[in-house]
Formats: C-alpha cells, structure tokens, sequence
C-alpha cells in the first residue's frame, strides 16, 4: 500500500523528468536493443550470409555450442583472457590515479597564465595515432636508442642494453608507459573540472584552521570529487576486457606474442579476418557478460564504501 | 595580540610552506609537459620534411610536399567539411540528449530509476556486432546515409553518468528555491541547472566532439558504397595505408613520403581541435555558481 | 522492472525477425547469364559499370580522374565508375558489400578473399559468359593461369600475377649490400655463407659496424641464407610428398646459423621488430653492411643514403648497392626462391549476374593487346618511344616528365595480358632504380628456380581456412627461436604445434591436389 502510494505520488510529481528521458531511449531502442537479437548469432554455425538473405541464412544454419566450446575447452583462450586481465589490471591500478595526481597538482598553480598553458598542452598526446606513437617510441627504446644510452651514461654496460620491445616483462611497461603519456593529460580534464566546481570557502576555513597543502587535499579535495572518482572508476571497469586492441594491434611483434596476445587481437585474428562472424559474436558475447559481473561487482562495493553507486 | 603574532606565524609558516610546494609542482609541470609536447613538435617537423631523413625536432630537407598531395586530393576537403559536420550536428545531439537524460536520472526519486539506469548500461555493454547492427541499419535505410554516422553514438552511459554525479552533487536548495519563485520546469533546467552545469557539460561536449572527430569505425562498416560521406579519420586511414600499394610500380615517390603524409595528415586533423580546446577551457575552468547560496 | 524489459525486448525481437521476412529472396543455385546482349551499342545504352578496386591512395574522386581511367572507357566504349575498397579493414568492408548486395559489377579481391568467398559459393560462374564474350581473354593468358580459377567445372575470376614461366622476374628477395664500402675494404661479394659470416665479422671487428646485418620480421626464412642450406621455398617437394619448411632436415642448421650470426652480435637484435622502411633507414644511415629485403626496396634505400649524407646524389647505384639472389648450397649451385603466383583476382558476385555479360565484354576489350597498351603505358609518340631490340623484340622507352600520369595504372588492371605484359612491365618501370638489379638476379637465377605450390593452389578447403595464422604462428616461432631464445631447441616443438593445428591437413590436401594440378606443369612456356 504505502509503495504504491509512493509511486503513483512520483510518477504526478516527475511525468515531464521522465519525458526528458524519451530520446536517449528511442536512441538506444532504435541503434542498440534491436540489432542486439544478432547476439544469437554465436550460437550458430556455417552462416552463409552471401548467397541468402539474412533470416533464410539464419534459420539455415545450425544451432551449435561450438564456438563456446573453443572459447572455454581451448588452452589458447585462456592464455589470452589471462594476458588481457593482466593487461588490464595493470592499466587500471598503475594508470588510474595518475590523472587524478596531476589534476590535482595543476589546479594547485596560482599563475593563471602558467595553468592556462600547461592544460592547452598536455592533452596533445592524445590526438597522436598509435602507429605514429609507437613510431616514435620505437626508435626511443630501441636497443641502440636513447634510454639505452642515457642509461649507459649511469654506468649501464652496453651489452646489457635493455631489449623494450622484444622482453616480454619490459614490453608490458612499455605497453603502460605509452598509454599512460597517450591518456594521462585527456582524462584530467574531467578531475580539473570537479575540482574547480569546490567552493573556495572550504579552502579559506582550513587555512584559518592552519592546515598544511597536503592536508588540505587529504581532508577537502578528495573527499569532494570522490564521486566522480567512483564514476569513473566503475565506468573504467567496465571496460576491462579491451585491454587496448589498437595500441597493442600497432605495438605488436614476434617476441612478445605469448604476452600481447588479447582477446581484442584474437577475435580479430581468428574472426574477423576469417569472416566467421558467429564466432566473434560469440567472444564478444562472453566479453560482455564479463563486464556485465563487473560492473555489478564494482557497483555493490561503491556502495558499500560510499552509500551510493552506479546502477 | 596573540592571535595576531600567531597568524602571522602562520602567515610565514604557510608561505614557505607554499613556495616549496610550488616549486616542486612547476618542475613536475614542466616536465610533464614536455614529455607531451616534445613527440608533437617532431610529428610537425616530419610533416615538413623530405623522405628518408631521420628527424629530430628540426624539419630536414624542408619541403612542402606532403601538404601538397593532400591538398591536391580534392577528397580532403570533402572529408574534412564532413568531419566538421558530424561533430557539430553530433555533439550538439548527443550533449543534449545525455545531458536531458542525466538530469532526469539525478532525480533521486524518479520513478523507475533504476530500471532507466539498468537499460543505459545494458547497452554500453552489450551489441550484436557489426552485422546484425548493419542488417538493421539497412532495413531502417540508414545505411550510405550522413546520419548513421552521428545517431549510433549519440547515446553514451559514460557521459550521462558524469553529468548524473556531477548534478546529484548540486544543492537541492537552489531549485527549491526556484521552484518557491515559480519558475516552471524547463526555465528551471536552461537558466538555473544548465548554468551551474555549465563545467560538466563542456567537458562531456569536448569529449563527444573529439570522439565524433576521430571515429572511423561508423564509416568503414556503414557506408558500403557512398565513399563521399567519408570523414576525415577515414579519408586519413585510406591515404596513408593506401598509398603503400602504390609502391612498386606506381608513385613510388608518394610511397617514400608515407611517414611525413601521415603526419601532414595529422597536424591538419588536430588543428580544429586546438582551437576549439583553449576557447572551452576558459568556461570549464571557470567554475559553478555552488557558493552561490548560502546554507 | 527487469521483467518489464525483457518483455519489451522480446517483443522488439519478433518484430525484428518478422521485418526480415520481407525480404527474404535469396540467389542459391548457378544463376543464367543472359547472352543475348548487343555489345556494340555506344556506350550510353549499355549499362554503367561500377567497379570496385584495391585501395590505391587516392580518394575516390581522384581515382576516376586519372589518365588511365579515362581511356579505358574510351577504348572499350562504355561508362565505368571506380570505386575502392579501404585499405584497412578491407576484408569486413568487403563482407559487408556482399552482404549489402552492393552493385559492383566487378570487385578485384585478393587471392585470400577469393578462396574464402568462391568456398562460400558468392561468386559467379562466369564460364559462360567468358565462352561468348571473352575469347581474347582465353587468348591472352596461358593454359596454366585458369586452374586457379576453375572449380567444378566453371571459372569463377580470371587472375592476376603471373604464371611460373622462366625468365621472368620473379626472384625479388635478395641481401643488399653496400658495395661502396666492400670496395673500400677490399672485399668481394660474398657467395657462400661462411664468406657471408665472415663479412660480417670483418665489419664488426675491423671497422666497428656494431651490428652489420639487418633483417626484418616479414620472413623468418631469409630466402638468400635458405638455399644455402637447400630450404628453396617454404613448401618444396615432388611426387605428391610436400613439406613444409618446418619440417626440413636442414631447418635446424639454418636456425643454428643464424643463432650463432645473432650470439656474435652480427645481427641486429631490433630485426625482430623491424618492417621493411624500418630496416631500410638503417641499412641508409650507415648502420649495416647487409640487409635483407626485396629488391624493390632499392628506390628508398638510395634516397636514405643521399639524405644521410653518405653518397653524393649523381653516384651510380650500381658502384653503391650489389645484390645477391642466394648463396651457394651444399652442392654448390646456386638456386634461387621464386616468387610467383596469383596476388588478384577480378570476380563478379553472384547476385550481378544479370549485367555479367557487359562486364565480361567490357574486360575483354580492354585486355586486347593495344588496348591494353594504351591504359598501362599510353600513347606511342606522347609516352613512350618503341624501338626494335637486338633480339627482334620491341623494346618500349618512358617519355620522361610524360610517363607520370601513367602511375596509377596498373591498379586498373582486372586481369593483366600475361603474354604481352612482360616488356611493357619494364617500360613502366623503367626509371626505376631497382630495374637494373633486378634484371641481375633473374639473368643469374636458374631458368627452373623454385615455386612455392601454396601460392598456385584454387582451394584446399581445410588448410585455407586457417593458413594465414598457422603459417604466421610458424614464422613468428622460428623468429623466436632466432632471436630471443637463441636456441633451437624449440623446433620440434613449433613443428608439432603447426601440424596439429591444421598443418597436417594442409599437406594432405596440396599432396591431393599437386598430382592434379601441379606436377610437370610449372615450367611449361
């Protein structure tokens, strides 16, 4: 009784809210929630898509676990979830609060001059292609390059000069590295605008209060941008299962292919290329399912850490 | 008196304190920065130079050649106008309806929030892949259109959520208090919500924009045959890697010239970016009227 | 409020299916192409022709602009419209178009493409048509080139490439040398491999080369090193027994070699991530003595080395560069990998059946000798000059500054003439650096050489599927082998780990087919 009362009373009170709602759903039913019956797909086999039109092929072919039979039972597959976990985590735990870091020192800059200068350039990495980006680096770590030599300058031996691109262990720093410059100053933008929405009053009273630069970060900023910070995070998340296909499609080479393996490169490889549809529906399907636990995941830990979540 | 010399201690105290600080965040600004600018300045001295140099920061063998062929391709232009269309139409779309949908999703009572909630993310996580979406972007005639290069992404859960979190983060009191003033629902929305959430929208704006602007996927897979509506992200990937083939028995000097094209390329394509970031940088960085009311 | 959705979503669902049933006319068996068409009407009263290329560099507008699509329409009197496919992503795009029922009347495919869509059943059968309306197309390409196209009975493309015929260029793999500094040195040539090591020694110790050998990841079978050790092609053999270079006896002497070439730091360790233009600025700064590559490569390499400063422009390339095919193997001989085989093939997909017989006529006007002279080098007097050669044959000159417009050329090609090509091919390159060279090593190769029968085969149903990543697993292993693990001990392992993942098969299948197809029929002409 009393929730339909509620209800009935939210529905007089928000009817025109809900109206702006409308077109992000049409949007979504019409671009997304419809052609999303073609998820079916990967439980079909020998779609021949060239010579019938799509629902005599689709009836024509067979229903089939096959394609989830590779992805689970093949030892391949999970060498590749594995390298993309890794991958992934690695990106989330080492390169997450980077842009959270340098947000919060850029809006520490009192030269408005200075500050305006610094954020016009810093995003400019972004705009960079991945194969110009790994161009540049490639000559940067290659063996004879100039990390090597700044490190045989610090007394390296030259013989030992590190190998970036061809060591397993150090082609995954590198994968870090050149993401992290690529991304760091573009996902600020969103931490420099949360923080200049802080009234400067909560500064003002610390200070009187006598608190220190770090104090005043601990205590005030981060508290205050923390849901933004949860957002992102959880949005981040998300997207775990795409360890980074185009950067790694353009960085990859012989050596390294038992770490760079991911399962962005393997459905390319062995789906898109091959034209075998049903099979990459299937590992997108299960990509999918995969964020979907994940979010869910993350959702109840932000709730229980800051009272409200995502979904 | 005491308290005067003891704020006065801690005038000092903090000074210093403050100097330290500063200094340290400008040499790691600095730093930082060139790391990001250093690569882009040799990605404009490449673009300027001749082939088969290696290239520091200083262009060699100065030519403008790489610009010459691709202005001389009157594709560029084409694909360039066509860029600059969608991104417009598009952002100004899309913004809007994210932006309408995070207002109505910051409603903390709204009926069926969570189940809205629950269809956004749905559809960030799940699709049918590129043929099914083509079959129906087909059927629905769409397909070797402009407009399919602007609607399938117009709807982004990642930006409604920012903007969601940013507006919950609002005081309540501000449009209770416009609401007591009488002000009906949608002047509530343009001149009193969408002010203060002026810095959370360029930011979801310059996002969208540079997301349309590079955004080549749509193109590849939904204009089969219509290569007129080409953007510039495409026009880019077909220039640069077709002109590989040219190599052995056609213009062997275009192939030679791939690396200083593609930065041609990209120096052209990151230009309306740079004037559109400093002229959103100003609002973003400005700040919200959040002070303005007192609790 | 989840159930709500689900409701919603399943309705959609059926709605969608339902909408599909509307249009649900499929083209299942052999089409008939209709015959009985006047081909000589003027070009406006035939049909418009859209055909749809390889990605060429240029934007589509630009593409029907060039001199030679022009003239193709000129010299076979109908209107053509050029369209292309992207250059990446060309395999989902060309998917797509199919699946869009795009009307190309004709789509110039990779040979990859075309096995995978002629298993599929896309493609027309255009033995018909070619019977009435391309009797000049029958004429202008050897007996041999149709197999690869033929299947059941019908012809599903016609090719382009050549044919294994000796004498024609088909050895472009070479180790390229700076002769300017061997002269230097006082060195010759190398011939064999152990001369080749100690080259590379020589320039290591003697005149601080730190690493005088460059390759790149393309092969991990430097063709010019394999010979030496009677590994001829990637797949060699007779009497339907085939093998794969995996599988070779000397394949753990040539890993060896090249381990040991790496342990003494005569290899460049970066090779392993090294393309073509990567090994190619190396070669050009000065930093290697050797470097393995096609001879294609000359052109850049050349305009590296006047940029970096290491030769003046106007020196002779052949004082600079010095190429080797192979070098000698255990009997002394010196026999060479030659490339060869079909790169493309034009195709017409089943559902344009109606309009293939224009097309067909269409490509075979424009394959007619003089025809296809005036698209693929011009006009005699404005382009290029003819004269009679000491042998009889003509010789074809470039009118230098008048040729350029020619260059986009051979993209247009939808099927070559291969019995006329050959000296009009040397026209169009004629002004290329690399053409000397390459004439030295088909002069020198071995009239018979080596083909690799994987490059000549119509379909292995199994082994096709999964060649391109299986074979690259292989290269990429040995690569491995080369250069990170610096052992060949995973040979066996690499070996059993191609053979189970299809390449068992795919021996059985090119075995099946070579006693058909192959055997005795390579060096014909």
């Amino acid at each position: 009784m009393k929730n339909q009362h509620a209800l009935k009373f939210r529905l007089k009170k928000h009817w025109s809210t809900l109206l702006l709602l409308l077109p992000a759903v049409v949007l979504g039913v019409v671009f997304s929630y419809v052609p999303m019956v073609g998820i079916l797909m990967a439980f079909k086999t020998n779609l021949n898509l060239y010579i019938y039109e799509p629902f005599t092929a689709f009836l024509n072919a067979e229903w089939t676990l096959e394609n989830f039979q590779i992805i689970f039972a093949g030892e391949e597959f999970l060498g590749v979830l594995w390298n993309t976990l890794y991958i992934s985590v690695l990106k989330i735990v080492v390169l997450f609060p980077l842009p959270i870091i340098v947000s919060l020192l850029l809006t520490e800059v009192k030269n408005i001059r200075a500050s305006r200068m610094y954020q016009s350039l810093m995003y400019l990495p972004h705009f960079l292609s991945w194969s110009i980006i790994t161009g540049i680096f490639m000559s940067v770590f290659a063996t004879d390059g100039l990390v090597n030599n700044v490190l045989i300058l610090f007394g390296m031996d030259a013989s030992e000069a590190v190998n970036w691109y061809t060591d397993p262990s150090k082609f995954v720093f590198l994968v870090l590295f050149t993401d992290g410059w690529k991304g760091i100053g573009w996902s600020s933008i969103v931490y420099i605008a949360a923080i200049n929405a802080i009234s400067p009053e909560y500064y003002e009273a610390s200070r009187l209060d006598g608190a220190g630069k770090l104090s005043q970060i601990w205590y005030i900023t981060l508290p205050l941008i923390k849901n933004v910070i949860v957002t992102m995070l959880i949005m981040r998340i998300c997207y775990i299962m795409d360890a980074g296909f185009d950067q790694i499609y353009t960085m990859h080479n012989a050596a390294t292919r038992p770490v760079w393996q991911i399962i962005g490169t393997y459905i390319y490889e062995k789906g898109l290329q091959q034209g075998n549809y049903s099979f990459s529906t299937a590992v997108g399907l299960f990509n999918s399912v995969v964020a979907l636990i994940m979010i869910l995941v993350g959702n109840f830990v932000a709730k229980k850490i800051s009272g409200k979540g995502v979904i | 008196m005491k308290y005067a010399s003891r704020r006065s201690n801690l005038l000092r105290v903090r000074k210093h304190e403050g100097l330290g600080f500063s200094i340290f965040v400008h040499i790691f600004m600095t730093v930082f920065i060139l790391l990001c600018v250093l690569p882009f300045i040799h990605v404009i001295a490449l673009s300027f130079s001749g082939a088969g140099y290696a290239i520091g920061l200083i262009p060699q063998g100065v030519t403008l050649y790489s610009y010459n062929v691709v202005f001389e391709d009157s594709g560029f232009f084409q694909a360039f106008g066509m860029s600059l269309m969608v991104a417009v139409v598009g952002t100004l779309l899309s913004v809007l309806v994210n932006f309408l949908a995070a207002y109505a999703l910051s409603k903390r009572d709204l009926p069926f929030r969570r189940f809205f909630n629950c269809f956004f993310v749905i559809i960030m996580l799940f699709s049918g892949g590129i043929i099914p979406n083509f079959l129906w972007y087909r059927i629905i005639g769409l397909v070797d259109t402009p407009i399919i290069l602007i609607l399938p992404m117009a709807v982004q859960f990642y930006y409604i959520m920012l903007m969601t979190t940013y507006l919950e983060n609002l005081p309540q009191s501000i449009e209770d208090a416009a609401c007591v003033d009488g002000a009906g629902k949608l002047t509530l929305l343009w001149y009193i919500i969408m002010p203060m959430a002026v810095p959370i929208i360029l930011t979801v704006a310059l996002y969208t924009l540079v997301g349309y602007w590079n955004n080549y996927q749509l193109a590849l897979y939904y204009l089969p045959t219509r290569t007129e509506y080409y953007p510039l992200s495409m026009f880019i990937l077909n220039f640069i890697n077709g002109s590989a083939i040219n190599d052995y028995v056609g213009d062997i000097e275009k192939a030679n010239h791939k690396d200083n094209i593609e930065a041609a390329l990209i120096v052209l394509s990151v230009i309306p970016i740079i004037i559109s970031y400093p002229f959103s940088l100003k609002y973003i960085v400005k700040g919200s009227f959040v002070g303005a009311v007192k609790e | 409020m989840k159930a709500m959705k689900r409701i919603v979503m399943v309705f959609l669902g059926i709605l969608f299916v339902f909408s599909l049933v509307a249009c649900s006319q499929g083209v299942e068996s052999d089409p008939v192409i209709p015959l009985d068409i006047n081909t000589e009407a003027s070009a406006d009263e035939k049909p418009t022709l859209n055909i749809h290329l390889q990605a060429s560099g240029y934007s589509e507008a630009e593409l029907n602009q060039q001199y030679a699509a022009k003239v193709i329409s000129e010299i076979t009197d109908y209107n053509v419209r050029y369209s292309q496919l992207p250059a990446t992503g060309d395999t989902e795009a060309l998917d797509l178009a199919l699946i869009n029922r795009s009307q190309y009347h004709a789509i110039k495919v990779t040979k990859e493409q075309y096995n995978r869509l002629v298993a599929q059943g896309a493609l027309l059968n255009i033995k018909p048509a070619l019977d009435k309306f391309g009797q000049d197309i029958y004429d202008a390409y050897y007996d041999y080139s149709w197999s690869i196209v033929s299947k059941d009975g019908g012809i599903y493309g016609i090719p382009e490439g050549g044919p294994p015929i000796k004498g024609q260029t088909n050895v472009i793999d070479c180790i390229i040398f700076r002769k300017d500094l061997l002269d230097s040195w006082q060195k010759h040539v190398p011939e064999t491999t152990e001369e080749f090591e100690e080259l590379l020694r020589y320039a290591k110790t003697e005149q601080g080369i730190q690493y005088p050998f460059v390759m790149t990841d393309e092969k991990a079978l430097v063709p010019t090193i394999a010979v030496a050790f009677d590994i001829y092609q990637e797949w060699q053999g007779d009497n339907g027994d085939y093998h794969f270079y995996l599988e070779d006896q000397n394949m753990k002497s040539y890993l060896d070699y090249m381990i040991s070439l790496n342990n003494q730091g005569l290899l460049n360790p970066d090779s392993l991530i090294y393309d073509k233009a990567d090994a190619v600025r190396n070669f050009g700064e000065g930093k290697a003595v050797a470097v393995a590559v096609s001879v294609y490569e000359v052109d850049a390499i050349l305009s590296t080395l006047i940029n970096s400063g290491i030769i003046a422009s106007d020196k002779d390339s052949e004082e600079v560069l010095s190429v080797v095919g192979g070098f000698e193997d255990s009997n002394g001989e010196v026999h060479t990998y030659h490339t060869g085989g079909y790169s493309y093939v034009t195709v017409i997909p089943k559902y344009m059946y109606e309009e293939a017989g224009y097309t067909i006529d269409h490509i075979n006007k424009k394959i007619i000798e003089e025809n296809f002279k005036r698209y693929y080098i011009g006009e005699e007097g404005v382009h290029y000059t003819v004269t009679s050669g000491p042998d009889g044959d003509l010789i074809y000159r470039p009118i230098e500054g008048k040729f350029d417009e020619l260059n986009s050329a051979a993209g247009f090609c939808t099927g070559t003439n291969p019995k006329a090509s050959p000296p009009l091919w040397r026209c169009r390159v004629y002004n290329k650096e690399y053409l000397p060279f390459l004439m030295t090593l088909n002069e020198n190769s071995d009239a018979e050489g080596t083909y690799n029968p994987m490059n000549f085969t119509s379909e292995l149903p199994t082994y096709d599927q999964v060649k391109g990543v299986v074979e690259q697993d292989a290269c990429d292993a040995c690569l491995n082998m080369i250069f990170t693990q610096k052992s060949s001990d995973g040979l066996t392992a690499a070996l059993n780990t191609w053979l189970n993942a299809g390449g068992r098969t795919g021996k059985q299948e090119l075995a099946a087919w070579a006693k058909d197809n192959w055997e005795g029929k390579v060096k014909v002409e």
